[in-house]
């Protein structure tokens, strides 16, 4: 037996597209996080948006923790933290939920953006340590 | 620290040095495919002109001196034109009209490289489907708008590179409403994008929105009052001399439209400050990025 990805039985790219717009406006009107998005080039952030949660429900990506490192360093001095992963990855769940998902893809999903905590918050990865 | 020249298929594009190949070329307008910046998807990838053998990764290059790359991109083929007409529009903006010297094919609001000498060039959107109309901001020094202002004569010989962008009616459905906003020479794309939807046929609301800091900036008054089926508004931060222009803010003005906003679409050109912050206040009243076009317009320097 097969089972379809995540991101397969949401519809593939384009709603994914339509989970970034709703996904990022949540972000900018979520005072916990909306200062780290100022200043930013809105087409750019939406594309790196939309490889993450590619990335997340299980699409066709060329993630790199590398990547999340240099996209989040400059971050970091703003105060980038633990509790901001935690805002965003609460917010990918309720995007996921109004589009549809069931709790379990729920957490898997947000199991998945938890792998990468430590790529974003740059710390060394607790499975290597 | 001073500022590298590099050149990508005959452009010349100024980067500060740190900047990758690929940040320069889009700063420049340039539009490089690309995906992954890290060097994995190999979608901006670059060859040199000395050695076509050898492929430049455009995201992984520091920008560098001297440094000649090709894209292969068709769009950037070169055409020659001619000068055909010139005219003010206001105290400081002029109105150039172009002639291809061989066929091209262009969308209005979309941009070109224009240059007189090789290596150099600059950046201007197309403000016309019928002709091809630039509108030039004049800077007294300006290597181009100068020269265009006070030496070039009519049937003079220029060179562009493009067209390139998709701040076009193109992609518009002719019953959506479309919001056109911007400031300074932002104007010409914006006009280009509703002259096309004119010809196109577009029986939904065009407005057009055209702000400035100073009254000098509100140039083209007279063009567009004769603008037929689309709502124009000209807005001053200082009051007008001119009637036809409202005293007032750009961005209060779109706020205005409230959630009718969101079933626009919305093209954005100009000052990229107000480019950016308009776009922030459209999405997030709900207009989806897919409908936002902006083409915010960096200065020469």
């Amino acid at each position: 037996m097969t089972t379809k990805s995540l991101y397969e039985r949401l519809g593939g790219a384009p709603a994914i597209q339509a989970a970034v717009d709703r996904f990022y406006r949540r972000m900018l009107k979520d005072a916990r996080v909306a200062r780290f998005f100022e200043g930013v080039d809105m087409q750019r952030q939406a594309e790196k948006q939309r490889n993450f949660l590619t990335m997340v429900t299980g699409g066709p990506n060329h993630y790199t923790g590398k990547d999340m490192r240099d996209g989040h360093a400059h971050l970091l001095k703003l105060g980038l933290d633990d509790s901001h992963v935690d805002a965003v990855i609460e917010n990918l769940g309720a995007v996921l939920a109004e589009l549809g998902a069931n709790e379990a893809d729920i957490a898997e999903v947000a199991a998945l953006a938890n792998s990468v905590r430590d790529d974003v918050l740059s710390r060394q990865s607790r499975a290597r340590r | 620290m001073s500022r590298v020249q590099l050149e990508v298929d005959g452009i010349g594009i100024e980067a500060d040095p740190g900047d990758s190949v690929l940040d320069a070329c889009l700063r420049a307008g340039l539009a490089i495919p690309h995906s992954c910046r890290a060097g994995a998807c190999r979608g901006c990838e670059l060859q040199s002109v000395e050695d076509a053998a050898r492929a430049v990764l455009a995201c992984q290059t520091p920008a560098t001196a001297g440094l000649r790359l090709r894209s292969g991109q068709a769009q950037l083929r070169r055409t020659a034109l001619r000068l055909v007409r010139k005219e003010w529009l206001g105290d400081s903006t002029l109105r150039v009209v172009l002639e291809p010297q061989t066929r091209l094919q262009w969308e209005a609001g979309q941009y070109l490289f224009l240059s007189r000498e090789p290596g150099r060039s600059r950046c201007y959107s197309i403000a016309s489907p019928e002709e091809l109309e630039l509108h030039i901001a004049v800077q007294p020094r300006g290597h181009m708008s100068a020269w265009l202002a006070e030496d070039a004569r009519i049937g003079d010989a220029l060179e562009m590179a493009g067209p390139l962008g998709h701040c076009t009616h193109a992609a518009a459905q002719l019953d959506e409403p479309l919001l056109l906003a911007g400031t300074g020479t932002g104007l010409a794309p914006l006009l280009g994008v509703a002259r096309s939807a004119i010809r196109a046929g577009h029986c939904a609301p065009i407005h057009l929105l055209h702000g400035s800091a100073r009254p000098s900036g509100n140039y083209a008054l007279d063009l567009l009052d004769s603008l037929s089926g689309v709502a124009v508004e000209s807005w001053c931060l200082e009051s007008h001399p001119d009637p036809r222009v409202r005293h007032g803010d750009l961005i209060a003005r779109v706020r205005q439209f409230g959630s009718e906003l969101a079933s626009m679409r919305v093209y954005l050109c100009g000052a990229p400050a107000l480019v950016s912050q308009l776009q922030r206040e459209c999405f997030l009243e709900g207009v989806p990025l897919s409908r936002i076009h902006s083409d915010p317009f960096l200065p020469a320097r």
